[in-house]
């Protein structure tokens, strides 16, 4: 480095302005010696002569040598040199100021200095002052601060610094001026271009991060840069403290070494270490140190660039921990973890990869990832590979196959991120083989479960088809049953009816009497198998429906006269009547009989006296009938048990009245399958009435041809 | 000559009652115990009606019917169901299978040989 010494002012030739005065003297001093010649004579006279001669001649030819000398020195030399008498005409010019004037010296001799030498100021351009009237009022020499223009004879320009000192005579008078220039066009120029530079330098090291030191060899600091000062000691404190005592007391001595290392070796070096910041905090430090050798290449100072590092430190820090963070996280998760880029090369995977495949990390390294599920997994797992890449993500699950051929089932989800500008797949899978085993299990549970309804089911089938098989038996039973009892009672009936007759013989009373008995109860008997025949047609479905038309008149007339011996027998009164004496219907007949029968049989068997109404109206679409009789009436609490099988309304009245307790129940029965109904209305003592309603035409459905 | 009467029956009693009323009213009264009897005896016999129960053993009635349908020389006699079977179906049955009538039991005595006349065409019974 250059130090601002270097910008010291050099003096301005001072050894021509010496050579120039002792050349005044000698011009003035000859007259002298020649005048004390002249006035000395006497005895002495020749050997003054002598002497003097001798002395003059000495002296002369000391003077001719001294001329010969100066000459050659003003000759020599690259100021200009002009001197002039008092009056500032020239009287000598050296060959630098005839070439800087363009005056030659004889064309100059006796000539107006500022003839000759023409000077402008060179801001303003305008003639400076003359320096001969300063010098000689004032006896002493002037020097020029700043340079000056000279104007040569041809018109050229040089930048000139001049000084002016007066010449002065063996009484001490000035006697003349004599000046010394100097050209300083082109040192003007270098300066600007050095001061240029070294602005340029002082701008790049101010403002440049780095710092920047050059030290001296004990560590001392003789520059340091704007950045530098900021961190580190100002710029006041150069020259005065060793950089040494700004490094952290843990690093000091290994650096001292490293710097008389590179002192020594004369090599650069690069070292990180720690300094301590003007307000006391720790900087990181990486810098390069390097010797400025002096112009022997022996070490003189040392450069030292430094930078601060303490962000990129931290940021190093944080990077660790990021990194040591996300390592923890991936060894320590449950699953496997693998980072792959698209050409399914491997970059980075987890402790539990290795676990689970058996693969060394060696191994996995160099393995492309299908290589861990089996073959005939491997299409799909590459497709959503691809899948991954393509849209972002995907999952799939699938079987791990390890080293040994182990299978273990595992949810993988992938991912597409980028790292380090290239595209990759990250994958992260857990194991399912224990959701496996739970939904097996499951599986298992719900097939045993369906197993067992299937079973059930099979079993309820059979119960049911074994029930039904029951029904059936019971049914086949009662319909044999009414067979069997039926043909004897075929018997009983018919020989009662025929020994009545009297077909075989005379009867006397008490014989037809108790025949009638027999007989009556033999009806009975076939009216209880009918019934019951009846129930199992309806409880095994089997009823079937004979539809015709038929005239109602003539069902009722049958029923009168079916009932007339109980009627006539009990003294009561049976009425019927019809609101349309020509109505006619389509439905079961017998059914419709069988019913209505069983509605009047029952209103004479409970009336005791006064009459049973038989009445049939109609509207545009029913026929009903009603059956209204004056007997003992049905108490309201029985009302609703009425229509049930089995029942008969009093049990002590089945001494007194004889049926099953199926007669109202199939009575209803049969009217719901004609598509009618039945019901009551009855108060005790004063009568009940039942009442028939059925379709005056069924509907299609029911129809039977 | 009176009309001859083929009764099918093999409950004793019954074929008693029947025979009884039907004898009582001048008819003259061939028995068979069973199906195949009966189709035998209408073979040799030629009688002007069957009653014919429908419920035998060895062969029931209905194969009975069939059989003497099935001969030409039988084919004009009319064959009246008389049994204890009490379905509906079981008339229809009948009805289809060319009985030319369906009698339920029990019969009615006082009525019994009214219903039977109907069907014996050409001949009556002797009084």
């Amino acid at each position: 480095m250059i130090g601002p010494c270097a910008l010291c002012s050099p003096s301005v030739g001072s050894g021509p302005f010496v050579a120039a005065s002792l050349l005044a003297q000698v011009d003035d001093g000859t007259p002298t010696l020649s005048l004390i010649a002249f006035t000395l004579m006497g005895l002495l006279m020749a050997a003054v002569v002598i002497v003097s001669a001798w002395r003059w001649r000495r002296d002369w030819t000391r003077t001719r040598i001294r001329e010969q000398w100066l000459a050659t020195m003003l000759r020599s030399i690259d100021d200009g040199v002009i001197a002039t008498d008092a009056a500032g005409r020239v009287t000598f010019m050296n060959h630098v100021a005839q070439e800087l004037t363009g005056w030659k010296e004889d064309e100059a001799l006796q000539k107006p200095l500022v003839k000759v030498f023409q000077t402008l100021d060179r801001q303003a351009r305008q003639p400076t002052e003359n320096p001969i009237d300063l010098v000689v009022r004032e006896g002493r020499t002037t020097t020029s601060i700043e340079p000056v223009l000279l104007v040569a004879r041809d018109g050229a320009e040089h930048a000139v610094l001049r000084r002016a000192a007066p010449i002065r005579g063996a009484g001490g008078q000035v006697t003349g001026v004599v000046f010394v220039f100097q050209d300083v066009t082109q040192r003007e120029l270098a300066e600007s271009a050095l001061r240029a530079s070294q602005e340029m330098f002082r701008l790049i090291t101010d403002h440049i991060s780095d710092l920047i030191a050059v030290l001296d060899l004990e560590g001392r600091r003789l520059y340091t840069s704007e950045s530098h000062g900021q961190l580190l000691s100002p710029p006041r404190e150069l020259y005065l403290t060793s950089i040494f005592e700004e490094i952290h007391p843990d690093d000091r001595e290994g650096i001292r070494s490293l710097f008389t290392e590179i002192v020594f070796t004369g090599a650069g070096h690069r070292a990180e270490f720690r300094m301590i910041g003007r307000s006391g905090q720790v900087f990181n430090i990486e810098s390069v140190m390097t010797v400025i050798p002096n112009k022997n290449a022996k070490a003189e100072k040392m450069l030292m660039v430094s930078r601060d590092i303490s962000d990129r430190r931290r940021a190093e820090q944080r990077l660790r921990s990021e990194k040591e963070f996300s390592d923890t996280l991936i060894n320590s998760m449950p699953g496997i973890f693998y980072l792959y880029d698209a050409r399914r090369k491997i970059l980075r995977w987890n402790k539990n990869l290795e676990t689970v495949t058996g693969y060394s990390a060696q191994e996995i390294d160099t393995l492309d990832p299908l290589t861990y599920f089996p073959d005939d997994e491997k299409p799909v797992v590459h497709e959503r590979m691809l899948q991954c890449f393509t849209t972002g993500s995907a999952d799939i699950e699938v079987n791990l196959l390890a080293k040994d051929g182990r299978r273990t089932p595992f949810y993988v989800t992938g991912f597409r991120l980028e790292v380090d500008g290239r595209p990759c797949m990250l994958g992260i899978g857990i194991d399912i083989s224990a959701r496996r085993r739970a939904e097996t299990a499951l599986r298992e549970t719900l097939d045993n479960l369906e197993i067992k309804v299937a079973e059930r089911t099979r079993d309820l089938a059979a119960a049911n088809e074994r029930l039904q098989e029951l029904d059936q038996l019971k049914s086949e039973f009662l319909a044999t049953m009414s067979h069997e009892l039926r043909t004897p009672l075929n018997s009983i009936i018919g020989f009662t009816g025929i020994l009545r007759q009297e077909l075989p013989g005379a009867l006397n009373d008490e014989q037809k009497k108790q025949l009638g008995m027999v007989q009556s109860s033999a009806r009975h008997l076939l009216g209880l198998i009918n019934d019951l025949l009846d129930l199992s047609r309806i409880e095994s479905r089997k009823m079937e429906l004979f539809v015709e038309e038929f005239a109602v008149s003539d069902l009722i007339n049958e029923i009168a006269q079916t009932l007339a011996p109980q009627v006539e027998q009990k003294q009561l009164r049976l009425e019927t009547s019809i609101d349309q004496p020509g109505l006619r219907m389509r439905t079961d007949r017998k059914k419709c009989f069988q019913i209505l029968l069983n509605l009047a049989n029952n209103a004479v068997k409970f009336t005791d006296t006064g009459r049973v109404t038989l009445r049939v109206s109609t509207d545009a679409t029913d026929v009903t009938f009603q059956v209204q009789d004056t007997g003992i009436g049905i108490k309201p609490e029985n009302l609703t048990h009425l229509f049930e099988a089995f029942r008969q309304v009093d049990g002590s009245a089945r001494r007194v009245y004889e049926g099953t307790g199926l007669g109202l129940y199939l009575s209803k029965q049969l009217a719901s399958m004609l598509g009618g109904s039945i019901s009551v209305e009855s108060e005790i003592g004063s009568g009940s009435r039942f009442t028939l309603t059925l379709p005056q035409d069924p509907s299609p459905a029911n129809h039977h041809p | 000559m009176s009309a001859k009467i083929l009764l099918a029956e093999d409950n004793a009693t019954n074929r008693y009652l029947e025979t009884f009323l039907l004898e009582k009213a001048g008819y003259t009264v061939i028995h068979a115990l069973n199906g195949a009897e009966a189709f035998r005896l209408a073979l040799a016999a030629r009688p002007d009606l069957v009653l014919m129960d429908l419920q035998m053993p060895e062969m029931d009635g209905y194969e009975s019917a069939r059989r003497i349908h099935a001969e030409p020389q039988l084919a004009g006699t009319p064959i009246v169901a008389v049994t204890s079977f009490a379905m509906t179906r079981d008339r229809e049955k009948a009805l289809q299978l060319g009985f030319a009538g369906y009698i339920e039991k029990p019969i009615q005595p006082h009525t019994f040989v009214a219903e039977i006349s109907q069907f014996i065409t050409g001949k009556a019974a002797s009084t």
